[in-house]
């Protein structure tokens, strides 16, 4: 009897397990094998084993410079992360103040951005910067302000992209931070309230404390997000000019299928998980001290 | 301990959970469709190209699978009427044609090396010959070309592009060539006549100060500068009309830093910084992009290629098309000679096929002249017959078939060795580097040929 409730839990979770088993560890632990083989597209099954030769190239490539390739997709990583942790926690604070009725309908509204493909985003936000007839350079325009390259200027290219997809992600943060608002009991608000605490006192000691696991979960996904940002950066840039926006998940395609290096981009999947490892760590290190405050 | 343990569980967790729903990385267009496996019996192979249908007749149920681009079976597909003459000749052969965007059907080719289905028949892009032949996905067809009528039918200069040292790989199917566009109406809204385009790279730049000094909000001229093929491909001829090349003849160095590419992208880097009539944000655009930017009007002169521009009219609109838009040869620098940049397409039979000589029958069947006309003319591509070429009737609702014409006589390939893909990227980086303005031409040119030497020669 002890037996059959020790296995009816994982019986209930094989389900969801044998699929992250098939679809997310077992391509993961073939991107690990590939990133020290020489495969490429043409010989993916009779490879040899060539040490960490891939990490090697990858270090001293010069198109692009290996440093620049982590620079810029840390700064896109973060901006994004940071755009969409404001913009997400800042609308769902905004409609924990409306009525329900109105906060599910803005909801709603707000998340279809989140919904829409990568390339539909893409496409909307490069017609939104297009220097001569795009919104922005429209708008700026009457105003007087001349024409400006949104996506092929130095440093204002990544900006823009950075732009694009907090505006496509922040949905999600919206999610998370709006079920935490929901979620914390009102009777504390209110009990400050009647002690005289201000706004501003009220999101400091209760309400941000309150969201905190809910908020650092949402940076978690933000961030690792981020780093895999593909479809946006492809359609908006290609991640040029000159790779000044080139991301290691568009270096993983062009090493991959545009030039048949398997094994080459399978070195950059090796990194980003890498990356991303250390974030979850990073997660679950806060995660486990804010627990520890409220013990 | 256990708190390690847990937290470790915690991390894989979490990491598996933000994977699983982190944003797609899938690629655009990219959409492989299952082809049926081949069920061709071994025994098929022995059928020679010029069978009867008594040949195979008895051979059991056969399938010939054929990987083309998407579009080709669209309005009058020569594939699809091949396949229908085919299936007559050979009652127990099912051709299966499966169209494919031009990535997906270059990974799909690739990735069939490896296992799972393969083609029997496949269109190749000019540029992917060597890397085909080399991969030994493309079979030499040196046996069937000894067979081959339309052989003698082919252009010098194409059939020499069929070759990968010295043996046939591939077989023609139609070709596009590089022209130079203009917005008529721009040209009239500026006073220029807007009939005549300009012929010399001088005549270009003064057309197009006119034409900015007159209309606010137009570039003068524009050229693709994006980080991808088009970039490369659109500056070729520049370089060519200079006597200069991509690759020595054997292919082995890069040679485009010579007198004839420096003075080829000083003109790229003149018309944005010094002329100032081509705006930087080309460094954004792709092939397609300028060309919108043509039809739409915020362009009046560019370089395109005939495929992509012309192609998208329908016949029955190519007059109108003619009134609002002009084609013709690429403006010349002083003491060059006229030149045209060429792609295309070429069918292969893989390498796998246990059914080569059927293949091969399939493929002289569909490149026919009388086959692939309609198409040609329909798609506004240049045939890669004489006997085609010589039917100008046939195209004579084409608005520009005079300078498509012209420029396939002048026209230069792109090298079809298998680095290519790797070699683009040399080229277009140090286009834009260049374009961009802080690095001198020479200096962007010598940085590209090195690296595109690094390659060459690993």
């Amino acid at each position: 009897m002890a037996t059959k409730s020790r296995a009816t839990p994982w019986l209930l979770l094989a389900p969801a397990l044998i699929l992250l088993v098939v679809l997310v560890l077992v391509p993961y632990c073939g991107a690990l094998f590939y990133a020290f083989t020489d495969a490429t597209l043409t010989r993916i099954i009779d490879v040899n084993l060539i040490g960490t030769a891939n990490f090697e190239q990858l270090v001293e490539s010069r198109l692009p410079p290996f440093p620049t390739l982590i620079t810029t997709t840390i700064v896109f990583g973060v901006g994004t992360a940071i755009g969409t942790l404001f913009l997400g926690t800042t609308l769902a604070m905004i409609l924990h103040t409306l009525s329900s009725n109105w906060r599910a309908a803005l909801l709603a509204v707000l998340l279809i951005p989140y919904v829409m493909a990568g390339v539909i985003i893409g496409y909307t936000w490069r017609l939104i910067y297009d220097p001569q007839a795009g919104l922005i350079n429209t708008v700026l325009g009457m105003f007087g302000v001349g024409g400006v390259d949104w996506l092929t200027e130095r440093g204002l290219s990544i900006l823009s992209l950075v732009v694009a997809n907090v505006w496509a992600g922040s949905g999600l943060v919206l999610l998370v931070i709006s079920a935490a608002l929901s979620n914390m009991p009102r009777n504390i608000v209110l009990a400050a309230q009647v002690d005289g605490a201000g706004l501003g006192r009220i999101l400091r000691r209760i309400v941000i404390p309150n969201i905190m696991p809910a908020f650092l979960l949402a940076t978690l996904i933000a961030l690792i997000g981020g780093l895999n940002v593909f479809d946006l950066i492809f359609v908006m840039t290609h991640g040029g000019p000159i790779y000044q926006t080139e991301t290691l998940a568009l270096t993983m395609y062009r090493l991959t299928f545009q030039q048949g290096e398997v094994g080459q981009g399978a070195s950059l999947t090796v990194l980003l998980f890498i990356f991303s490892i250390a974030l979850a760590t990073l997660y679950v290190m806060g995660w486990q001290r804010e627990a520890r405050r409220w013990k | 301990m256990k708190a390690r343990n847990r937290a470790l569980v915690i991390v894989l967790a979490m990491l598996l959970v933000a994977c699983a729903g982190a944003p797609t990385t899938s690629t655009p267009g990219a959409s492989p469709a299952a082809a049926a496996p081949s069920t061709a019996p071994a025994s098929a192979a022995a059928a020679p190209s010029t069978a009867p249908a008594s040949a195979t007749a008895n051979a059991g149920p056969i399938t010939l699978n054929v990987w083309v681009r998407d579009y080709t079976l669209n309005q009058d597909s020569p594939f699809t009427s091949a396949k229908r003459a085919f299936e007559a000749k050979h009652p127990n052969v099912t051709v299966n044609l499966l169209g494919l965007p031009n990535d997906p059907l270059y990974q799909k080719l690739l990735l069939s090396k490896s296992g799972g289905d393969k083609p029997d028949v496949f269109q190749m892009d000019t540029i992917w010959l060597g890397q085909m032949a080399e991969e030994h996905l493309a079979t030499n067809l040196d046996s069937h070309y000894a067979n081959f009528s339309q052989a003698t039918d082919i252009p010098d200069n194409y059939l020499a592009s069929s070759k990968w040292k010295g043996s046939y790989y591939g077989v023609w199917l139609n070709s596009d060539v590089r022209l130079f566009d203009w917005n008529k109406d721009v040209f009239r809204k500026a006073g220029l006549d807007p009939e005549k385009p300009p012929a010399t790279w001088d005549e270009m730049i003064s057309m197009a100060q006119t034409i900015q000094s007159k209309l606010s909000g137009v570039s003068g001229v524009c050229f693709p500068a994006k980080a991808e093929e088009t970039t490369a491909d659109r500056w070729y001829p520049f370089l060519w009309m200079g006597g200069g090349d991509i690759l020595s003849t054997d292919f082995s160095q890069a040679t485009f830093n010579s007198a004839a590419g420096v003075q080829a992208l000083q003109l790229y880097v003149d018309l944005v910084h010094k002329y100032k009539v081509t705006p930087i944000s080309v460094l954004n655009q792709s092939g397609d992009d300028v060309e919108n930017a043509l039809f739409a009007g915020k362009c009046a002169m560019d370089i395109v290629g005939v495929g992509t521009g012309q192609a998208d009219v329908a016949i029955d609109a190519q007059a109108t098309y003619a009134q609002h838009y002009g084609a013709a040869q690429i403006p010349l620098c002083a003491g060059c000679q006229a030149s045209s940049g060429a792609g295309g397409w070429l069918l292969g039979v893989n390498d796998a096929s246990p059914q080569k000589d059927l293949a091969f029958e399939f493929i002289d069947m569909a490149t026919a002249t009388d086959n692939v006309m309609a198409f040609d003319v329909e798609q506004q591509r240049v045939p890669v017959r004489k006997s085609g070429l010589a039917l100008t009737d046939a195209f004579k609702g084409v608005a520009y078939f005079d300078q498509i014409a012209q420029a396939a006589k002048v026209a230069h390939f792109a090298p079809w060795i298998p680095q290519y893909p790797k070699l683009l990227e040399t080229i277009y980086t140090a286009i834009q580097i260049a374009v961009q303005g802080d690095v001198p031409v020479k200096d962007a040119l010598d940085a590209g040929v090195a690296a595109a030497n690094k390659i060459l020669k690993p």
